[in-house]
């Protein structure tokens, strides 16, 4: 009962809460995305095993981020957050053109999902402060962004690192979720 | 006078009785010598058939021999068993039959020396000299001569030694029998103890197939520089003809086992057993740039460079294919770490 009574005080104020999941391979910058987020600075981080949970208060949005570890064999293991969540952020590593092929198949394979289907995707081309990083323009050929249909997307270049567009990004995300998007 | 007549007549009547005595020893002998062959014959006769009927038996128990050896001819260890089993016991069948024949045949000589000698006493002078009397036959014995005179010796002769001649020839079989089988089975061990070597021989070009891949990517011509430790695969790398090792060793390691399985094998070497930057024993992570095994901590700073510098995989969550393998282009990283250096 409290909860209701929570959800609508929260509603009529505007203070609505985002289940929003930080996907992409392994050392995309996922983790460095998350902290800088919640706590605007840059931590080192170790390879994530499991899962970091985090909440990010943004334009009177409540961002609850959940940030996967990437590693091929905990990959599969994303379907189980999939459910009730309004937003994806995938995170790509512009510098490592090698593996753009799979951060490409991975992408759509999670846009395949039914449970997604009403998730808005916000694509972060991070590490733009590395030398040789493609720019957004070079991802969004590279991920094959142009193939998505009925859904709401944007791609942001950031760099974690420097802070760089990671609220440009998230301003974009509490608009559209304010919208009515996902 | 009278009394020496009476004598001379007492005398000559004894010298008659014993003249008549003796012819009638003489007529006596002589019929007696007359019927003997045949009973003696008579005698020989069923003996010979159960001569041939213990043979006949023998035959066919060799021919059931033959008969349970061909379907039993790959039991070879129960063939042995048998074999030798029945080799004893027809050896000591044959010893016996040997022995049994050879009292029947000096029984035979024993017999036809009386004979003989019964006859010669008649035509010949001497007991043990016995010479032919056909027309002019010089020789001692001579077997037609005998048989056209009525010799039964010759006949006797030749049956003896036929039988002599096949209880030879069974036993010499039956020795060649044994040796052939006992040929059979060394041939068969033979066979096996070279399979067994051919089997080793393909389990040690395995194992030499797993060294050369090993030494392959170790390089081990190259000792790892003091101060770099665990970094040394890095430097191998460095080998102008690394590039062509780099993608053989990939097929390789496509065609034998996943690259994970591999990788995870290159801990267990000996520089691989802790972290190449701390040394944490037990590294799960790996720079597939600079070939190190490195803890999780150690691959935060490792990260935190970017894969253009050191690209970090996992050991267990990440599954490292031939084109991750492929994908570490050494080359590139060649300048920059001959800087470092």
């Amino acid at each position: 009962m409290g909860l209701v009574f929570t959800r609508l005080f929260s509603s009529l104020f505007g203070n609505k809460e985002a289940r929003i999941l930080v996907l992409g391979l392994d050392n995309a910058g996922k983790t460095t995305i998350l902290y800088r987020l919640q706590m605007g600075e840059v931590v080192s981080t170790i390879p994530t095993i499991g899962f970091n949970v985090e909440t990010v208060q943004y334009n009177n949005i409540k961002f609850q981020v959940w940030d996967l570890g990437g590693q091929t064999s905990i990959r599969p293991y994303w379907r189980c957050y999939f459910p009730n969540t309004q937003a994806i952020i995938y995170v790509v590593d512009s510098s490592d053109t090698e593996r753009l092929v799979i951060a490409k198949e991975e992408f759509h394979a999670i846009l395949e999902e039914e449970e997604l289907k009403g998730a808005v995707v916000l694509i972060f081309a991070n590490k733009q402060d590395l030398p040789g990083a493609l720019d957004d323009a070079a991802v969004t050929e590279s991920l094959e962004l142009h193939k998505i249909k009925n859904r709401q997307w944007s791609i942001f270049k950031t760099s974690a690192i420097k802070g760089e567009g990671l609220f440009e990004g998230l301003d974009w995300l509490s608009n559209t979720l304010k919208s009515g998007g996902g | 006078m009278s009394s020496c007549d009476c004598r001379v007549r007492q005398i000559d009547k004894m010298l008659g009785f014993k003249v008549n005595k003796d012819s009638y020893r003489y007529y006596l002998i002589s019929k007696v010598i007359k019927v003997l062959p045949q009973e003696i014959e008579t005698l020989r006769k069923p003996k010979w058939d159960a001569v041939l009927v213990s043979q006949y038996f023998s035959d066919l128990k060799e021919v059931k021999k033959h008969g349970r050896k061909e379907r039993r001819n790959k039991e070879a260890q129960g063939v042995l068993a048998t074999s030798t089993a029945v080799a004893a016991a027809s050896s000591r069948i044959s010893s016996f039959w040997k022995d049994t024949i050879k009292e029947s045949a000096h029984y035979e000589n024993k017999l036809k020396i009386k004979p003989l000698g019964g006859r010669s006493a008649l035509q010949a002078t001497k007991l043990a000299h016995v010479k032919c009397n056909y027309g002019h036959c010089q020789s001692t014995f001579h077997p037609t001569c005998g048989k056209s005179t009525g010799f039964f010796m010759n006949v006797e002769r030749t049956k003896s030694e036929t039988q002599k001649h096949g209880v030879e020839e069974w036993n010499s079989l039956n020795k060649v029998r044994v040796e052939l089988e006992r040929l059979r089975l060394i041939c068969e061990r033979i066979i096996r103890r070279e399979k067994l070597k051919h089997e080793l021989v393909i389990c040690s070009h395995d194992m030499l197939r797993w060294n050369r891949e090993s030494v392959c990517l170790s390089s081990s011509s190259i000792p790892p520089p003091p101060g770099w430790g665990l970094h040394w695969l890095c430097v191998t790398r460095l080998k102008p003809s690394s590039k062509d090792l780099m993608t053989e060793l990939g097929h390789q390691i496509l065609f034998f086992t996943s690259a994970k399985q591999k990788l995870a094998e290159f801990i267990f070497e000996s520089g691989n057993m802790c972290c190449a930057d701390c040394g944490t024993p037990d590294p799960k992570w790996v720079s597939i740039s600079f070939g190190a095994f490195i803890c999780i901590k150690c691959s935060r700073a490792h990260r935190s460079l970017g894969v253009h510098i050191s690209k970090v995989l996992s050991v267990n969550l990440d599954e490292l294919t031939h084109e991750a393998l492929k994908q570490c282009p050494y080359a590139k990283y060649q300048p920059c770490i001959s800087q470092q250096l």
